[in-house]
C-alpha cells in the first residue's frame, strides 16, 4: 500500500511539473510623445491579425513551455507611433475600401523568437519581434516594403514577478523599440525624403553649443540637416 | 556542548567574521573638470544602452540615485526613467547617445535641445559595469531526516564590482570627468548545523564610494 501512495505521489508531481508553463499577456502601455518632425500627411493605416490579436507559443528543448500573447499590443503601438509621425491618421478596417489618402500603410509581425536564461546561460530573457511594412502611394501602387527589427531584454532577478514579469517587461521593451526604429527611420525607408516636413517648434532661445556644419548648404535649413544626418545614422 | 567546543565554535566565528572584513576598494575621480558651482540643478543617473553590452544591475543604478539624493548635500535627482520618456525616442537603448561627441548633432535639433532645456537637467551620469563572481570553491552540504535537519561545511566565494560613472555637462556638451571604483572581497558560508553568511557586500560599498565621489564632485563643485 504505502508503495501505491508513493507512486500516487510521485506520479502527481510529474504531471504538474511536466504541465508548468509561463504565459505571459503583453500591453504596450502608454507611449510617451515623440519629439519627431511630423509628416503633413493623410495616411490610411490597415492592420492584419497578426498586428491586432497575436499570439506565440514554444515548447523548450531546456524546459518549459512558454506562451507570449501579444493580443493587440502591436496595434496599440502602431497606432500611437503613427499618430506621432502623421499629421492625419485613418485606421481603415480590413476589407473595406480605403478613404482617398496619400499613402497607406500595411504592417505585419513576420517574426517573434525569445531566449530564456536556460538556453544562454546568462541572467536575460530576450525577445525580437520583426514587423514588415509595406507602404502604397494614393494610386495603389507599391512605393515601399521594408523590415522593422525590434528587441527588449530584461534581467530575470531585477524585477517583480520573477520570470513572467521578466518576460513581459522584454516584450514591453521590444514593442517600444519597434516604435523608436519608426519614429527615426520611417522617412527614409518609406521613400518619403522629398516630403515638406512640418515645422518643428522652435526653441525659444537658441539650443546650446549649437555646431554649425562647415560645409552647409546656406540655402539649407537646420531642421533639413538634422533630418538628413539622423536618417544617415539610424540606416 | 563543552566549554572546548564552544571556544572552538566562537573563534572559528570571529575568525570568519575578521576575513569577511578582507575587501579592498579603490575609488578615484579621473580627467575631471572643475564644474561650475551647483545651484541644484537637476542631475539624471542613467546606465549605458544594453545594446552596447552593457550589463549595470537596475539595484546598483536605484543603489547610486538614492545615494547621491540623500542628505544635506544631496544632489537633484530627476528620475532616469522620467528622463527617457521626456526625450523619447532619443535617450531609448538604440538612439541614446553612446559618447559625448554624438551630443551636439542631437542637440542642433531645436525640439530636442527645447526639451532638454525643459528636463532642467544640466547634468547626466552614465554608469557602466557590473559585479562578477570570478572563482569560489568548498563544500557544503545539507540534510533533513525525522529528528531535524542541519548542514556541515564551509563554502566561499569572491566578488568584484567595477563600475565608472561619467558626468556629462549637456549644458557645455562636455564629458566634465568620470567616478572609477573597484571593490573586491570574499565571502564566507561555514556552516555548523546552522549556515553562517558572511558576506562581502562589494556591491554596496562600490555604490557608496561611487555615489559619494559624485556627490562631492558635482554637489560641492566650484
Amino acid at each position: 500500500m504505502r508503495h501505491v501512495t508513493r507512486f500516487a505521489i510521485t506520479a502527481l508531481i510529474a504531471t504538474v511539473l511536466s504541465g508548468c508553463g509561463t504565459a505571459i499577456k503583453v500591453r504596450s502601455g502608454q507611449m510617451p510623445d515623440a519629439i519627431v518632425q511630423q509628416l503633413p500627411l493623410r495616411v490610411g493605416v490597415r492592420f492584419d491579425e497578426s498586428i491586432t490579436d497575436f499570439s506565440y507559443q514554444e515548447k523548450l528543448a531546456t524546459g518549459g513551455t512558454y506562451s507570449i500573447d501579444l493580443d493587440d499590443a502591436s496595434a496599440e503601438m502602431l497606432t500611437s507611433t503613427f499618430g506621432d509621425l502623421f499629421q492625419e491618421m485613418i485606421l481603415v478596417p480590413p476589407g473595406e475600401e480605403v478613404p482617398p489618402v496619400d499613402i497607406l500603410i500595411e504592417p505585419t509581425l513576420s517574426a517573434l523568437e525569445f531566449v530564456v536564461p536556460s538556453q544562454t546561460i546568462s541572467n536575460d530573457y530576450a525577445i525580437w519581434i520583426k514587423y514588415q511594412i509595406k507602404v502604397y502611394d494614393s494610386t495603389g501602387k507599391i512605393q515601399a516594403d521594408f523590415l522593422i527589427p525590434a528587441y527588449g531584454k530584461a534581467p530575470k532577478d531585477s524585477l517583480v514577478g520573477g520570470t513572467k514579469g521578466a518576460l513581459t517587461q522584454a516584450a514591453m521593451r521590444a514593442l517600444r523599440d519597434a516604435s523608436t526604429v519608426l519614429l527615426t527611420r520611417f522617412v527614409a525607408d518609406a521613400k518619403l525624403e522629398g516630403r515638406q516636413l512640418r515645422p518643428v517648434q522652435v526653441a525659444e532661445r537658441p539650443a546650446p553649443a549649437q555646431t554649425e556644419p562647415s560645409n552647409e548648404d546656406p540655402d539649407t535649413t537646420a531642421d533639413e540637416v538634422v533630418e538628413s544626418e539622423l536618417s544617415e545614422q539610424y540606416l | 556542548m563543552t566549554k572546548a567546543s564552544k571556544q572552538h565554535l566562537i573563534g572559528m566565528l570571529l575568525a570568519s567574521l575578521w576575513l569577511a572584513g578582507c575587501s579592498t576598494a579603490r575609488t578615484d575621480l579621473v580627467n575631471s573638470s572643475d564644474l561650475p558651482d551647483y545651484q541644484g540643478e537637476s542631475v539624471v543617473v542613467m546606465t549605458k544602452s544594453y545594446h552596447a553590452g552593457n550589463k549595470t544591475e537596475t539595484g546598483f543604478t536605484d543603489c547610486v540615485v538614492k545615494s547621491v539624493q540623500k542628505g544635506g548635500t544631496g544632489l537633484n535627482v530627476l528620475s532616469g526613467d522620467e528622463f527617457v520618456d521626456l526625450m523619447y525616442p532619443w535617450f531609448e537603448p538604440r538612439t541614446v547617445p553612446n559618447k559625448i561627441e554624438d551630443m551636439p548633432k542631437l542637440l542642433r535639433n531645436p525640439a530636442i535641445a527645447k526639451r532638454m532645456r525643459d528636463t532642467g537637467v544640466r547634468y547626466v551620469v552614465w554608469l557602466d559595469g557590473s559585479t562578477e563572481r570570478p572563482g569560489g570553491g568548498g563544500s557544503l552540504s545539507c540534510a533533513a531526516g525525522p529528528g531535524g535537519a542541519g548542514c556541515f561545511g564551509f563554502a566561499w566565494w569572491e566578488s568584484d564590482s567595477d563600475y565608472d560613472a561619467s558626468v556629462w555637462d549637456v549644458e557645455d556638451v562636455t564629458e566634465a570627468g568620470s567616478v572609477e571604483t573597484q571593490v573586491t572581497g570574499t565571502s564566507y558560508l561555514p556552516a555548523i548545523v546552522i549556515p553562517i553568511p558572511l558576506l562581502a557586500r562589494t556591491k554596496n560599498t562600490a555604490c557608496k564610494d561611487l555615489a559619494g565621489r559624485l556627490k562631492d564632485y558635482i554637489g560641492n563643485a566650484g
